[in-house]
């Protein structure tokens, strides 16, 4: 696992000159702009859910970005997704707790579970800790099938609330999307500041180099503890987010293949930035609507690009985009 | 009397089962050992060789003994290749190499069912009839699954003791470097020892056809075992694969007959965790120094 | 007599039935450079490992400053002032050189964490400041040059001088150094030499070193240390190791074996 990925994040980059930075500042206005008012224009209702799957997605990836950004993959992370739509939508069917409140209860318990359980799978590197957080992750579908006087087993949970914000209820797919939108956000500048700050300096010195990171005074098992409870709490608030949304859960609404589909989506955009797991998710949550009518074509596509991506362009889309900006910018070092 | 029957049964089933998860767990643990390769493709190779068995023996009629080498000698095949071509590029990293063999199963798995769609098919039992031991009845079907294992196994130990290629293999596993050094190919190694992990995986595949039904979905459960073994067993531990497996198979059919077969499933997966607090490296593995 | 900066009181470390380590003692005083040498397989590496918190000792006592540190997390022990290289792994080879020293530099870096995500005026000041100190550093090992160079770039004999410039940046009272020669030529270890000598004077810092170059351990040391086959066999100055029996015999017999 030793120096192998995560590595280029966040590089000790030199100041950027003032015209160097508006160029950025520009498009990242434009963008944000059209993410506004776009959805507006367009009155097939089929697009906005696309978009705010998109948007979901990205805060699923990003958040197992964070979790790989200490070196590890959490092959669980759709479990803590679940987790987090099950505390939720349970705590708004049973105690009438508002959705908006029942988002950052989920965050908080499923961060609190993370802390937890990373005290115990943390200790176990590389291979051992995948293997586990697999195999916890079909513990809890097996515990959610099981106990069927809370979670209704495979039946599912019907009647979700909507979320609803200062009495508005976000009940239609475009009063969603700006929520969605306005989540992603927070997350997304969460996460760069994150990554930017000494915690991100931390997370990347304990993924390229485990022991030379340890011996340099950083707490490695700390700052994996706090990675895996960061990344699986912002996950499991994203999907009390999203059940509120779908408004229906079922042992079968997030699984394994979720955790792939979320591992898919990092490695695809570019598991060694942030904004690869947002790329990721944008490209590939559209995909399967391509190939609409040929069962489980859908799976076998993400597979091939998966595998022609881990091939090809290994540091992902981010990284061909990366390198076409910064052609002629390098700076000039002497031999 | 009646539990002593309720006992041999859950015995017999331990066994059966057991069996199914050492011939698994041996050849992941063997693919980890040689190559530093997590496979979660494993249990795709499993249903494969599941499907091969089923339609070698239905549609072919031929003696299941034939299905079962046809199951292996394609499946090996199969497996050497996958390796050459795809695992290969991830030799140096240990990471992409383990999200490739999730791409492989992703392929695998809805390329079956794409084939041969997602319902399950029954298998007819290769042979009938029961062995009587005093109050006890024995179904032969079981009975020669457990046999069938236990050859399977003896075959690929004494491989891996007796000939040169298994040494080579083994010598790879304690040490690439001074393998490399000693001329040993890892080239030749690395696809030859896949593709047998993997028939390993069908042979056990194409034994459980019949006991259990066959659909595109039937290798998650062994693979999910298999890893629970190895972690028990320690990662890439041939003897504390067959300890774990055979422990396994007996843990999860005791408790089974207990507390019913979800219950079963929760417990064996609960017991792993346990057993990682207590000992990280597994429960028969050597601590890295 | 000035107080000992590190003892080692009676360590000793077995691997399954082996006895990689047994009942080793020995202490450095502020201002020393000692050796630590040996045939092949002494235990060299793994007494390393115990004084750094790596593994733990399976009996005896470890103090630093008076405190013991036994039990303590390697990234703790960092902190109290006692940082060790290693012999392969001793950079992060993708990010850039700077990178690398202010990573060394983590745990002496004076900013909350919290408010280094906020990026508060305390925090950026602290962080340029850290930024200075370890360009200093960087200037000092002759590597400023490559700056913003990805680490893994650098030549070999640039490579172990990181390593050593991620070490100083944690403000090591005790710098252990694992091998630092080992791949150089003559030229470059000599170099390396009269680097470590001179940092020991400007950084004022004690210094343990594990190595193979006989030359450069006689030249370097105040004190050598002696291991063979897990157990302390000699320690003195430089020329009575060298008139040592038992040290004669114990490379010897290492040779003849090999």
């Amino acid at each position: 696992m030793e120096g192998s990925s995560i590595a280029t994040m966040g590089r000790d980059e030199p100041r950027l000159a003032p015209r160097r930075r508006l160029l950025p500042a520009a498009v990242l206005v434009i963008v944000l702009a059209a993410a506004l008012i776009l959805p507006q224009l367009t009155s097939n209702q089929f697009y906005i859910h696309l978009a705010n799957l998109m948007l979901l997605n990205s805060i699923f990836a990003v958040s197992l970005g964070l979790i790989a950004s200490v070196g590890q993959i959490s092959l669980g992370h759709a479990a803590f997704v679940a987790a987090g739509a099950y505390v939720s939508a349970l705590a708004a069917l049973s105690f009438k707790l508002p959705p908006i409140l029942g988002i950052v209860l989920a965050g908080l318990v499923t961060g609190l579970a993370a802390v937890l359980l990373g005290k115990i799978l943390l200790r176990l590197r590389g291979v051992y800790f995948v293997l586990v957080t697999f195999l916890a992750g079909q513990v809890f579908t097996l515990i959610v099938l099981n106990w069927e006087s809370v979670t209704h087993g495979a039946n599912g949970l019907l009647g979700i609330p909507a979320i609803s914000i200062f009495g508005l209820p976000l009940s239609t797919r475009l009063r969603f999307y700006y929520f969605a939108l306005a989540a992603f956000i927070i997350v997304v500048t969460f996460v760069w500041a994150l990554m930017r700050s000494q915690y991100g300096r931390a997370f990347r010195s304990i993924a390229e180099n485990v022991r030379l990171a340890e011996s340099s005074g950083i707490d490695v098992s700390h700052y994996q503890i706090v990675a895996f409870a960061l990344g699986s709490g912002i996950a499991g608030a994203a999907g009390a987010a999203m059940v509120h949304y779908i408004r229906f859960l079922s042992p079968d609404s997030f699984t394994f293949n979720d955790s792939i589909a979320y591992i898919t989506m990092l490695v695809v955009g570019g598991r060694h930035t942030m904004i690869g797991g947002v790329l990721g998710a944008l490209f590939l949550t559209p995909l399967p609507e391509l190939f609409r009518g040929f069962v489980g074509a859908q799976h076998i596509i993400y597979g091939v690009i998966l595998l022609s991506v881990l091939l090809f362009i290994p540091n992902g889309l981010v990284s061909i985009g990366r390198s076409f900006f910064s052609k002629g910018s390098e700076p000039e070092t002497p031999k | 009397m009646d539990y002593s029957i309720l006992l041999a049964q859950a015995v017999l089933n331990g066994l059966v089962i057991g069996v199914m998860y050492m011939l698994m767990a041996v050849g992941f643990t063997l693919v980890f050992g040689i190559m530093r390769v997590v496979n979660f493709a494993h249990g795709e190779f499993y249903m494969l060789g599941a499907f091969t068995g089923f339609f070698t023996y239905v549609y072919w009629e031929i003696p299941f003994i034939v299905c079962l080498l046809i199951a292996a000698l394609t499946i090996g095949i199969l497996g050497m290749l996958v390796e050459r071509t795809l695992i290969q590029p991830f030799r140096s990293d240990e990471m992409s190499g383990m999200i490739a063999t999730l791409a492989i199963s992703v392929i695998i798995q809805n390329g079956a069912v794409l084939l041969w769609g997602p319902q399950p098919r029954a298998m007819p039992d290769i042979v009938t009839g029961t062995l009587a031991i005093g109050p006890f009845s024995f179904p032969w079907s079981r009975l020669v699954v457990i046999a069938a294992a236990a050859l399977i196994f003896t075959a690929f130990w004494l491989f891996m003791q007796r000939t040169r290629l298994g040494r080579a293999m083994r010598a790879v596993a304690q040490d690439t470097e001074t393998a490399l050094i000693q001329g040993i190919r890892v080239n030749y190694i690395y696809p030859l020892a896949f593709g047998m992990s993997v028939a390993l995986a069908a042979l056990a595949g194409a034994l459980m056809g019949p006991v259990f039904s066959v659909s595109p979905f039937v290798g998650l459960t062994p693979m999910l075992k298999a890893f629970v073994v190895v972690i028990l067993g320690g990662l890439g531990s041939v003897p504390g694969a067959v300890v774990g497996g055979l422990l396994l198979g007996m843990i999860e059919s005791f408790t089974a007959t207990i507390f019913g077969s979800l219950m079963s499933d929760i417990l064996q997966l609960l017991l792993v965790i346990l057993i990682l607090l207590v000992r990280p490296a597994g429960l028969l593995g050597q601590r890295e120094a | 007599m000035s107080a000992a900066l590190l003892e080692v009181d009676a360590i000793s470390r077995r691997f399954g039935g082996l006895n990689a380590l047994k009942d080793v003692s020995f202490s450095i005083k502020t201002g020393e450079i000692v050796g630590l040498i040996g045939p092949n397989g002494a235990g060299k590496t793994t007494c390393f490992n115990v004084v750094s918190g790596v593994m733990s000792p399976s009996s005896g006592a470890i103090r630093f400053e008076q405190r013991s540190i036994v039990g303590k997390k390697p990234s703790a022990i960092v902190s109290e002032g006692l940082v060790r290289t290693f012999q392969a792994t001793t950079i992060f080879p993708d990010a850039t050189v700077i990178e690398n020293v202010m990573r060394g530099a983590f745990a002496t870096t004076p900013v909350s964490m919290l408010g280094s995500i906020f990026n508060t005026r305390a925090a950026r000041t602290a962080l340029s400041a850290t930024r200075s100190r370890c360009e200093l550093l960087l200037e000092r090992l002759s590597l400023l040059q490559f700056r913003q160079r990805r680490a893994g770039e650098l030549s070999y004999g640039g490579q172990r001088r990181l390593g050593v410039a991620i070490a100083l940046a944690a403000r090591p009272k005790l710098l252990m150094l694992d091998e630092p020669v080992a791949g150089l030529n003559p030229e470059e270890a000599a170099d390396f030499g009269r680097l470590i000598k001179e940092l020991h004077k400007t950084e004022n810092i004690s210094v343990l070193l594990v190595e193979h170059h006989m030359r450069l351990v006689m030249g370097l040391c105040d004190r050598l240390v002696v291991l063979d086959h897990g157990e302390k066999i000699a320690e003195g100055v430089p020329a009575e190791i060298r008139a040592n029996r038992s040290v004669i015999q114990a490379y010897l017999g290492a040779e003849e074996a090999a």
